[in-house]
């Protein structure tokens, strides 16, 4: 076991460097987006087109060898020193520092709603099949799936904000977190991310418990006169929890990490996603490469704990078992 | 073993042994299979006639009548998924009747989804025939703000009404049937457009999935060892990233455009399928039916076409239909960050127009987000009872309630077997 | 004269399909007494898991409806309140499956799924664990004491039907109701469960209900046989009764089957019919084959 988290650990390193290498490879490949911007503004103050573009380049480090800049990134990256922000004239890493708690905020909750509802909802209509809570519970978790997450961010707006005038149409940053304001303001974000991610769960806690509902060992239980309440929970959770975590974590996570980029943007809300559109609107090319590697880092984690917790879970799993998975 | 065929004519039943030509099938022995020569060969022509016309001087439009319309590499890419789409999923069918309707019969028992195979085929038709008919959405800043013709705003929210106003609330007009954005582009053929835009993205990347998918997870079971072992490896390095934020930093730094997004997708998005493929090949790889076949002398070629590749087919077909909605949702919510393709009209991006007018025009950003929520929805539906239809393994009596098992007995007997 | 262990009276087991309704078993009786094997025989499909299994009434309720009696110890479980029968089940009857591998919780050690049994019908002061170890051991698992903490995939095919065995028995019940338990086994390893099964027999006086539709099987352990075809019993008597003169055709089939054997058995109206001896032509397996 140990080996086996030693190995996956290995493997979350070996893959941070690709994306970092990856993501390298990508801004050296293409043009920069910022370039244009400063030199036009350059030019217009009068200054010659071929040395503002110079300028540019030394000033963005552009001029050094190749093999150079990379170690000047990878180490960046590393010591955490990720850049300047142009359009924030801040540091990447203090702009981040402002941000998140603002995603934390409505996306904790809501992921920790989802996992719960989703897997109780699953188990639920696995052991009552057909019934009417299935169906409606299948309809639930097409509905989550299908819908557009920045559309129905929108449509929430439009109808609980526009029209009934329950949710404000602003986000504010100076209410107090732990205030009536900041629930109101939240709860639309919170609902979007949290059916999404719902839907998700439910899907899978339904088909992995479905899995089991039928497997021979519960029968085997029910003839040893294990009450049905225990059964579902310790017969039917427990083994579906094997599969369940290959989802659990890194897919949950993978779900709440878009919805809620999309949702920041239509909201308005201050956190990592909001500040990833606004430098990518503004051509702010550090802050927005800081902005998706941080997702991506969270995600390769996600994925760490998942692996862990599929090996821990799985009495079967002796080391790097991908058949099954 | 020939058997003869008995004394009822000669248009015998083909089902029946005895009316099977055996020359003919021992004359197809191998060779250059006909099938995918025929489509690499549609396809190379199409790329052919696109390329000439890309490179063709002028620049002028390729068809003036009934509209002017220039062909683009990316016609010809839906061009050549529709190829490959009726070669190898509508052929089959066509070919062998008797599957057809057995599928036909599963996939009737789910209403739901045989209402939303309705929705799709509408969908489609809108998708490539609408352009055809209907005008580009052209921004004619004017006209911007128009309401629905089903609605009224007061009148000093469009910039002049084009229908009548009425005690100063300005009325929507059949000129314009779902309203227009703030730069005057009608709704209804932004819609229209914008369904061409998710049909091409959905299909061409769903195709480049399925055959890349298809290929390297058959190559990585057959070959097994090494190459088995590499392949597995790049496919768990392509699974392990979110893909969302990498295709961000992509079309951030290239720019949006659907040739690109339609790329990068497809690039990337085979993993799960070749997982698919390969776990799948493998399992039936065991199966008797494989095993007798090698026995009777059969290539590994032959054994991967004629028998592996169309029993995990319907397992692909499903994995495929299910990837579209996810790849429409996609695009759309790029379109909608700004990130999509400029030069077309995309559900995202109206949805993004009318963002900051939600007050006052509800209806730009609602109406396209009920198309997109639709089709996938739509695909969803579908792709589920696809799934449940094209399965070989589960027999048609014991899926549904008897499918819970009620002793090893009844079920067998649920199955269908007739004799008691 | 003691009322027998378990008594089914009439039985009918139907399951409703989307096709219909499917009379799984039609009007079935038969006793067994304490102490005695009872086998019941039938090809697949006959209707014997169904049997096997309302007994205790594992069958999902629908679709599955039963109808008559079972008594076990005179009360009738098809009319039981739930929580008397989860008492029952496990603590009065108790089954093994017939793939023992699949009966076991992969995710629990050995140790923790036969307390979870121990637990539900022994008093609470017996020392859980002690007694899974013993049990472990009276079923011929070698050093029960370590392989207590063991999960399920760690053990043979053999000694998980040991195990299986264990918890079933960890209940201390009557009547074991054995659903092919060796159908999975090879011919040695099948042998010594069936040898397990007759000592534990003698020892704790149970009676066993053996569903199989292995002939060999039946010959080994079994007192009584009950012939099952399409939900119905067609011959019931002691096995040497009915594997010398079978009265019904459909139990002359099913012992014609068999190969190896020689066929001798007097017709209805007394002449003894001379079979050859039928050197296992018919097949290479030892199943009576789908018909």
């Amino acid at each position: 076991m140990k080996r086996y988290v030693l190995a996956r650990l290995a493997w979350t390193l070996v893959a941070t460097w690709l994306v970092l290498t990856l993501t390298f490879g990508l801004l050296v490949a293409a043009p920069d987006p910022g370039a244009s911007a400063y030199v036009a503004g350059q030019v217009q103050e009068g200054a010659d087109y071929e040395t503002a573009r110079e300028s540019y380049e030394r000033a963005r480090g552009r001029d050094a060898p190749v093999l150079e800049r990379y170690r000047n990134y990878l180490v960046g990256v590393a010591t955490l020193d990720w850049g300047w922000s142009e359009s924030r004239s801040q540091p990447v890493i203090e702009a981040i520092a402002t941000a998140w708690p603002y995603s934390v905020m409505y996306a904790a909750p809501a992921l920790l709603v989802s996992t719960v509802l989703g897997v109780a909802i699953g188990l639920y209509s696995a052991t009552h099949r057909n019934s009417v809570e299935d169906y409606a519970a299948s309809s639930l978790a097409f509905f989550g799936a299908s819908i557009p997450d920045f559309w129905f961010a929108i449509v929430l707006l439009l109808v609980f904000g526009v029209s009934l005038d329950w949710i404000p149409l602003y986000f504010r940053t100076d209410v107090s977190w732990v205030s009536w304001t900041n629930v109101r303001q939240l709860a639309a974000p919170t609902l979007v991310v949290a059916l999404s991610a719902t839907a998700g769960e439910v899907r899978y806690a339904r088909a992995a418990a479905l899995e089991y509902v039928n497997a021979e060992f519960i029968k085997a239980a029910k003839a040893k006169g294990v009450p049905p309440g225990r059964r579902v929970v310790r017969h039917v959770l427990r083994p579906a929890l094997v599969p369940l975590s290959t989802i659990l974590i890194a897919d949950l996570l993978g779900v709440v990490l878009v919805s809620s980029y999309l949702v920041e943007v239509v909201f308005g809300i201050p956190g990592l996603g909001l500040l990833s559109y606004r430098a990518i609107v503004q051509g702010d090319v550090p802050l927005v490469l800081a902005t998706v590697l941080l997702p991506t880092f969270v995600a390769l984690l996600g994925n760490l704990l998942q692996d862990v917790a599929y090996a821990a879970l799985d009495p079967r799993i002796d080391y790097g078992g991908r058949e099954g998975r | 073993m020939t058997g003869e065929p008995d004394g009822t004519g000669d248009e015998a039943d083909p089902d029946r042994i005895g009316a099977i030509d055996w020359e003919t099938v021992d004359a197809d022995d191998g060779g250059v299979p006909r099938r995918p020569a025929a489509v690499l060969a549609a396809v190379l022509g199409i790329a052919a006639a696109v390329g000439y016309e890309a490179v063709r001087s002028g620049g002028g439009p390729t068809v003036a009548w009934p509209i002017t319309y220039r062909v683009t590499p990316l016609d010809g890419l839906f061009v050549a998924t529709l190829v490959v789409g009726v070669a190898y999923g509508a052929y089959p069918l066509y070919a062998d009747p008797r599957l057809a309707r057995r599928y036909w019969a599963r996939f009737r028992e789910h209403r739901v989804a045989v209402w939303s195979l309705w929705v799709l085929a509408g969908v489609c038709a809108v998708g490539v025939l609408g352009p055809l008919v209907v005008a580009k959405p052209t921004v004619e800043v004017a006209v911007g703000y128009q309401p629905p013709a089903f609605w009224s705003v007061p009148a000093t929210v469009p910039g002049s009404c084009v229908g009548p106003v009425v005690d100063g609330a300005c009325r929507g007009t059949w000129q314009y049937p779902l309203g227009t954005t703030g730069d005057g582009r009608g709704i209804l053929a932004s819609v229209i457009y914008g369904t061409r835009v998710s049909l091409q993205v959905g299909l061409i990347t769903a195709t480049i999935v399925v055959l890349v998918g298809t290929t390297v997870g058959t190559v990585a079971a057959a070959a097994g060892g090494r190459v088995d072992e590499a392949l597995m490896r790049y496919v768990d390095v392509q699974m392990t990233f979110p893909a969302f934020f990498l295709y961000l930093f992509v079309l951030y730094l290239f720019g949006g455009s659907l040739v690109l997004l339609i790329l990068v997708f497809g690039s990337t998005s085979w993993g799960g399928t070749a997982r698919l493929v390969r776990s799948e090949t493998l399992q039936r790889r065991e199966e008797g039916y494989v095993r007798a076949a090698r026995a009777a002398g059969a290539s590994t070629g032959w054994l991967l076409r004629r028998h592996l590749v169309p029993n995990v087919s319907g397992t692909v077909i499903t994995n495929a239909t299910l990837l579209v909605p996810g790849l429409i949702l996609l695009e759309a919510s790029f379109a909608f960050l700004g990130l999509g393709d400029p030069g077309v009209t995309s559900w995202g991006e109206v949805i993004a127009a009318g963002r900051g007018d939600l007050a006052t025009a509800w209806w730009i950003s609602t109406i396209p987000g009920v198309a997109l929520f639709v089709t996938v929805l739509a695909l969803n539906f579908v792709g589920d009872a696809l799934r449940d239809a094209l399965d070989p393994r589960v027999a048609s009596g014991a899926r549904g309630r008897a499918g819970d098992r009620g002793g090893s007995d009844a079920a067998e007997r649920a199955d269908g077997s007739e004799t008691r | 004269m003691t009322a027998p262990l378990l008594s089914v009276r009439d039985l009918r087991v139907h399951f409703d399909v989307d096709e219909g309704v499917v009379e799984a078993v039609d009007g079935v009786n038969f006793d067994v007494e304490r102490g005695a094997t009872v086998c019941v025989v039938g090809e697949s499909g006959a209707g014997k898991t169904a049997t096997a299994e309302s007994i205790t009434r594992l069958l999902p309720e629908p679709p599955a409806r039963l109808g008559g009696e079972v008594l076990v110890d005179g009360e009738d479980t098809l009319s039981m309140a739930e929580r008397e029968l989860r008492r029952v089940r496990g603590g009065t009857v108790a089954h093994v499956f017939q793939d023992p591998g699949a009966s076991l919780n992969p995710v629990y050690s050995v140790g923790w799924q036969l307390r979870e049994a121990i637990d539900l019908h022994c008093d609470p002061g017996v020392a859980a664990r002690d007694r899974a170890i013993e049990l472990l051991d009276r079923v011929g698992v070698p050093n029960a004491p370590v392989r207590i903490d063991d999960y399920p995939h760690e053990f043979s095919g053999g000694q998980q039907g040991r195990i299986a065995l264990a918890m079933a028995l960890a209940g201390e019940p009557d009547l074991l109701v054995a659903d092919e338990p060796t159908g999975a086994l090879d011919a040695p390893t099948r042998l010594s469960i069936l040898r397990l099964l007759s000592n534990l027999q003698s020892e704790f006086g149970l009676g066993i209900l053996f569903v199989t539709h292995d002939l060999g099987v039946v010959a080994e352990i079994g007192d009584r046989v009950v012939v099952l075809h399409e939900g119905e019993v067609v011959e019931r008597g002691g096995v040497h009764e009915v594997f010398e003169s079978p009265t019904h055709p459909y139990t002359r089939s099913l012992l014609d089957s068999h190969p190896g054997r020689e066929r001798r058995w007097t017709d209805e109206d007394g002449t003894p019919s001379d079979g050859e001896e039928r050197s296992g032509d018919s097949g290479s397996d030892d199943e009576e084959g789908d018909r």
